[in-house]
């Protein structure tokens, strides 16, 4: 644990080195909020009949800017792909850590680092947005606690879901191809382009049991109201469900690779 | 303290000679190049060894393979009473690794983040990390580096960085791979001298690779020479002298050639110049010299020993490699 907190600690003061990035990504980020939300406003107008309130599309679209370096999928961690690429991965080899480990904790730290600084003024300035564009502040206190509870496993799950890439990467060392498949497969299917509510019912059903629509979805939509009760119950079951498989495949997997593994150069 | 037996690692690369551009690009073929062939060797605690041979020899693949990171074909290693690559995780915490041509440091940080988290990595107490730390920025002098970034320090700062990276959770063994790799002679000098005194105050075992002799010369006692994976010498630096050392004592002289006895060879001869060899097989130094002052006018004695390096280049020579 205290390994872990050091690698926040770093990869927190690692991110804010770059100050304007960060103030950039805030501006960002805000932009593609209102473009989204007006997007959605003009499908609303035009009379859609789903399963979400234009105010919870609001508060998707918010929270999901907000906390975008959390979450994203396509948001490989560059130092831990160009280490596999220079070979300096062996100095984390030298290291009395397991290198899952390490680079799992590298890249959750490296998430935490690029959000802290972004989510808070997001958050904060959609709040104050008046009316049905504002960010809407309306949960138990048990959906709270869920909220929390589906964040936490939400990254858990990404970054493991990551992880399987990096260690996919060890064997092709280009992160070219597999980055570019993923990152228009997995942030469609994750809901990170459309919520997952408006796509068609019979790929809805398919996606429930897919481990993609527990990485960024379910926090969101327990946010924003949209799934309540028993459903919140299931969805919390399975991204740990999710997490689990992801985990314990990825170590199995790395250890394989590991054992073949051959560093040129040097 | 490190013993290694018959180890063999084999890598293959591609070999794309004499297919055209579609059968490249449809399939591939390897060749096997035999990196390490039946290593073997003990290192005694304590003792530092340099470990050399040119390019591709396969010394960093063996310094690979001690560290834990790469697995061998076959072959065993024991140190410390662990296989490195079976109990990696345990058997890392007491060993300390330098490659002179990466960084272990996090380039947009101050040295000191980095130092912070290795000691986390290594779970050295607080206490201890304060007192190591505080020696090594005094013996290394890097009390006015740990606070900046390590993009901005130069090559010989950010390498002293390195090594005291490596010794933050007191190893009792250290690889140096390359240490001295692109440094200018100051930083050489003082980073050789660090060396020494840390092997001679900690009784820290070491293994160093280079191809700079004068770290050789300035360092070990032992050598361990490899090429073509297979170890063509292990032994004292001074039995290799003794057995490629020829003393040589050229006398310049001035005047006319005397006539020339056993041992002595001219070598150049230029208007009322020449210079004469002395072959110290066939003739005493001393006698020579005599004869010859008898004989001409005397110029100049020079005397000179092999350095190490033109030994090395004639070894490389002998066995081929």
């Amino acid at each position: 644990m205290r390994t872990f907190l050091a690698y926040v600690k770093i990869g927190i003061s690692n991110q804010i080195r770059y100050k304007i990035a960060s103030y950039a990504g805030i501006a960002v980020q805000f932009c593609w909020a209102v473009m989204n939300i007006l997007l959605y406003r003009a499908f609303y107008l035009s009379g859609t009949n789903s399963d979400m309130t234009f105010s919870q599309v609001v508060s998707y679209m918010w929270l999901q800017q907000a906390f975008h370096s959390l979450f994203a999928t396509w948001s490989l961690d560059g130092t831990i792909l160009n280490s596999i690429m220079s070979g300096s991965v062996s100095y984390e080899l030298c290291r009395p850590i397991k290198l899952y480990q390490s680079w799992y904790f590298q890249s959750v730290a490296k998430r935490i680092g690029k959000t802290l600084p972004k989510c808070f003024p997001i958050l904060v300035i959609a709040s104050l947005i008046p009316g049905e564009y504002g960010l809407k502040w309306e949960m138990e206190w048990y959906t709270v606690i869920a909220f929390l509870l589906a964040m936490l496993l939400s990254l858990a799950l990404v970054s493991s879901f990551c992880m399987l890439i990096y260690i996919v990467v060890i064997h092709t060392i280009s992160p070219l191809g597999i980055k570019m498949i993923m990152s228009s497969l997995v942030d469609f299917m994750s809901g990170a382009v459309i919520p997952l509510v408006f796509f068609p019912e019979w790929m809805q059903d398919f996606l429930k049991f897919s481990p993609f629509t527990y990485m960024q979805n379910i926090p969101l939509r327990i946010f924003s109201g949209n799934i309540q009760g028993t459903q919140i119950i299931f969805s919390l079951f399975m991204q740990m469900i999710w997490l689990f498989i992801m985990l314990s495949g990825g170590k199995l997997f790395m250890d394989r690779v590991l054992r073949k593994l051959v560093l040129f150069g040097g | 303290m490190i013993e290694v037996n018959n180890l063999c690692k084999n890598y293959y690369v591609s070999n794309d000679k004499g297919k055209n551009f579609i059968q490249k690009m449809l399939y591939k073929e390897l060749k096997k190049v035999q990196a390490l062939d039946n290593i073997g060797f003990t290192i005694n605690s304590g003792e530092m060894v340099g470990y050399i041979g040119p390019n591709g020899a396969g010394k960093s693949t063996t310094i690979k393979i001690l560290s834990g990171i790469l697995t061998p074909d076959s072959g065993t290693c024991r140190i410390n009473g662990m296989i490195p690559w079976k109990e990696r995780e345990k058997y890392v915490k007491n060993i300390g690794v330098v490659f002179g041509q990466r960084s272990q440091l996090w380039w947009d940080l101050p040295v000191i983040e980095s130092f912070d988290l290795l000691r986390a990595i290594y779970k050295v107490p607080q206490s201890e990390y304060k007192k190591t730390l505080f020696l090594l920025t005094d013996m290394l002098d890097l009390d006015a580096l740990i606070n900046i970034p390590t993009r901005q320090l130069s090559l010989g700062q950010r390498m002293r960085c390195e090594i005291a990276a490596s010794l933050l959770h007191k190893p009792d063994l250290l690889f140096l791979d390359e240490p001295t790799i692109g440094l200018d002679a100051v930083s050489k000098k003082s980073i050789r001298q660090f060396i020494r005194e840390i092997n001679h105050e900690s009784r820290l075992t070491l293994l160093l690779t280079t191809h700079d002799m004068q770290d050789i010369e300035a360092l070990t006692d032992r050598i361990i020479f490899i090429g073509k994976g297979k170890i063509l010498f292990d032994g004292e630096r001074e039995l290799l002298r003794k057995k490629y050392n020829k003393k040589e004592v050229k006398v310049r002289c001035a005047g006319t050639v005397p006539e020339l006895i056993r041992g002595l060879e001219l070598i150049d001869f230029e208007d009322n110049n020449f210079s004469i060899r002395i072959n110290s097989e066939c003739i005493e130094e001393q006698e020579a010299i005599k004869y010859l002052l008898d004989q001409v006018h005397i110029v100049d004695i020079t005397s000179s020993e092999l350095s190490t390096e033109d030994i090395v280049v004639q070894m490389y020579k002998e066995y081929e490699v």
